[in-house]
């Protein structure tokens, strides 16, 4: 509040005072001097005149009664008038100083109080009313318009805390958006270091190359030690020293397995290959590749696994040679023995009676069952060690069953059975390995004629079911029970009732031919059932079988 | 009879498939000398002077590639008609002993010994 300036009691006292002793101030001035009365006495002059003298001293006193009576009233005006001053002072000034209070109280924020109207009476001045009312008008307006001002606040106060909190909860979302994004980034992360280490610590070789341009994606800490892996270079054979079964010509770009498969493209590539050590010496690898696709179907990857399998080639090669030693071992006294009951048998030696010409016939026969079993086994032997190679050479599957047909006449002729050969359609030449084809459909065929009976129909149908042929051996014979359907192609079985029968058989024949038609790329099924007869179906692609370098052919 | 006493060198390291064509080519007529390796095969071809050989492949000290093989480099031995007999029935080993110069290539197990008798005489014949 500013404090400048006088309180108005106090001018007023001023204007007051100032008119009221004005008057006085002018009658005391005014006021007959006792010198002046006392030259107007006669003889005045003369100082000697105790009459004179009684006179003035009678003048002297009456003016100083005079004096002493006029400065009483002037005393007592001087308080009646300040009373008055004050008392009308106050009736103006009590007013405004309530209306000031209230003011300061209104301008301090008490805005609660109505401004109270000076209390009414013939002598209250109407401004202080009018001014106590104009100022409650303004107090009420203020107020009202306090009101409406917090009323709106609060309004937008409501509109803010409800944007709030729709802020917070979109912050929540997003912190709970922003929490399971990272913790699928970590996941991912995770994985990603899982899969890797996973990779890493394989015990197998795994290269990863792209398909636009047959670089490598990731390779495998057992691949980079496998292949001496160079990170540099352009060639990519040098680079991934990988060499061809010759040992001495590097794989070129596109044949690299792992690179071949995208020329492949469906199902798994697999190959045999070598790599350089540092030292100098060769390993050998097994190496299997496919392609990735992604989400378009586009080929993406490639991904070659490969392992070392030097080793195991090395027992294979032993365990080959071992079978391969020991058949031609058994091979040389078993031609003795067939040699020497052939001689028996002959003429030339001298007659045998009834008795001894069927015991000799007896070692020549259990002799050749003995020498189809060695070579059987030989066989079976050179498969599985993978060092039977294949050389498909233009073949007409007609013309070499009905010269199996022929060879095998001593077989099926002594019991007057027939075989039809039938084809619906010619043939075409089909790219086949004759010795293999032979003994699969030897092996078949023997099978139809020895589980027959006598005088029974063996039937061989060639149909053309482009992309293949099919081949179908039917045979009315013994059948397959159904408990051995399911080993039928495994290695040394044969079913119970050819064994109660005691036909001859060495229970490899089936297996070596279910694996040279795969071997051929084809495929070999059957149906069969007890007494009713056996039918085996298989198909060979018309394309050929591809072509398999190795060492060995089949005996 | 034959009228010209045939020569027939039977290399064969087993006694008793020695035996075997001792039995059934004497009884055909043949004069039969016998090896049991290869080393003595060649010395024999150079004092029995055969008209044909039976050679066996798997024999000790030399086999019998390497008897083809000297065969080969020895004229003096040019004009022997050599027929190998063995139980090995790779056809890679058929082809190089058919280049070596033999002049057929039988395996044991598959002939039969009479069936050998007659083709050994198509072949001297």
């Amino acid at each position: 509040m500013n404090n400048k300036g006088r309180s108005l009691h106090f001018i007023l006292l001023l204007l007051f005072y100032f008119f009221a002793l004005l008057p006085v101030v002018l009658f005391l001035i005014n006021m007959p001097q006792p010198n002046a009365l006392v030259q107007q006495l006669p003889n005045a002059n003369s100082t000697n005149n105790w009459n004179n003298r009684e006179q003035i001293l009678n003048i002297y006193s009456q003016w100083q009664y005079q004096q002493d009576a006029y400065l009483l009233y002037f005393v007592i005006y001087l308080v009646v008038v300040s009373l008055l001053v004050i008392a009308v002072s106050r009736r103006i000034t009590k007013p405004l100083r309530d209306l000031e209070r209230q003011a300061t109280a209104m301008a301090e924020g008490n805005l609660g109080t109505a401004i109270k109207s000076p209390p009414g009476s013939w002598w209250s001045w109407r401004e202080a009313n009018n001014l106590a009312k104009s100022l409650e008008t303004a107090r009420l307006k203020i107020l009202h318009s306090y009101q409406e001002l917090e009323s709106q606040v609060a309004e937008r106060t409501w509109d803010l805390q409800v944007k709030v909190h729709q802020l917070s909860q979109a912050e929540q979302k997003i912190q709970a958006t922003n929490k399971a994004l990272a913790d699928a980034l970590a996941l991912n992360e995770r994985q990603r270091v899982m899969l890797q280490d996973i990779l890493d610590n394989m015990p197998v070789g795994v290269l990863i190359t792209r398909a636009v341009n047959g670089d490598p994606e990731f390779i495998n800490h057992h691949a980079r030690q496998l292949l001496d892996f160079r990170a540099s270079g352009s060639d990519y054979s040098s680079r991934y020293q990988i060499y061809q079964s010759d040992r001495s010509t590097l794989y070129s770009a596109g044949e690299i397995p792992v690179n071949a498969s995208f020329s492949v493209h469906r199902g798994i590539y697999k190959d045999d290959l070598f790599a350089r050590r540092p030292d100098g010496s060769f390993m050998q690898l097994y190496a299997q590749s496919t392609v990735i696709y992604d989400k378009v179907g586009q080929v993406e990857l490639a991904i070659m696994i490969f392992d070392d399998i030097t080793a195991r080639k090395e027992i294979e090669r032993q365990k080959s040679e071992f079978v391969s030693v020991a058949s031609h071992q058994l091979r040389t006294p078993l031609s003795g023995i067939k040699w020497f009951a052939e001689l028996l048998l002959d003429k030339r030696v001298g007659k045998l009676t009834d008795k001894q010409r069927s015991f000799a016939d007896n070692i020549l026969q259990s002799t050749q069952r003995l020498i189809v079993l060695v070579n059987d086994l030989l066989n079976v032997s050179r498969i599985e060690s993978q060092r039977v190679g294949i050389s498909p050479e233009p073949l007409d599957l007609l013309v070499l069953l009905k010269k199996l047909r022929e060879e095998l006449t001593p077989l099926w002729s002594v019991r007057r059975q027939t075989i039809t050969i039938t084809a619906t359609k010619p043939v075409p030449l089909i790219s086949l390995d004759p010795k293999f084809m032979a003994e699969a459909f030897t092996n078949l065929l023997s099978n139809a004629i020895k589980y027959s009976a006598n005088e029974a129909e063996i039937k061989l149908e060639l149909e053309l079911r482009p992309p293949d042929v099919m081949i179908t051996v039917s045979d009315l014979g013994l059948g397959i029970p159904l408990q051995d359907q399911s080993k039928v192609f495994t290695k040394f079985f044969r079913a119970d009732n050819v064994v109660k029968k005691e036909t001859e058989g060495t229970g490899l024949g089936l297996y070596v031919t279910k694996r040279i038609i795969e071997a051929s790329g084809g495929t070999i099924t059957f149906w069969s059932q007890e007494n009713q007869g056996t039918q085996f179906i298989i198909t060979l692609p018309l394309a050929g079988s591809p072509q398999i370098s190795g060492e060995k052919r089949l005996i | 009879m034959l009228t010209k006493s045939i020569k027939v060198l039977v290399v064969e390291d087993d006694p008793f498939l020695s035996k075997v064509y001792q039995s059934s080519f004497s009884a055909s007529g043949y004069v039969m000398d016998y090896a049991h390796d290869g080393h003595e095969a060649l010395e024999h071809m150079r004092t029995f002077r055969p008209d044909i050989v039976l050679l066996d492949l798997v024999m000790p000290r030399q086999d019998g590639f390497e008897v083809l093989e000297l065969m080969q480099q020895d004229v003096s031995l040019a004009g022997i008609k050599v027929v190998v007999l063995t139980n090995l029935g790779q056809p890679e080993d058929k082809a190089k002993c058919l280049s070596l110069g033999a002049v057929d290539y039988l395996v044991k197990t598959d002939i039969a010994i009479m069936d050998l008798v007659a083709k050994v005489k198509e072949y001297v014949g």
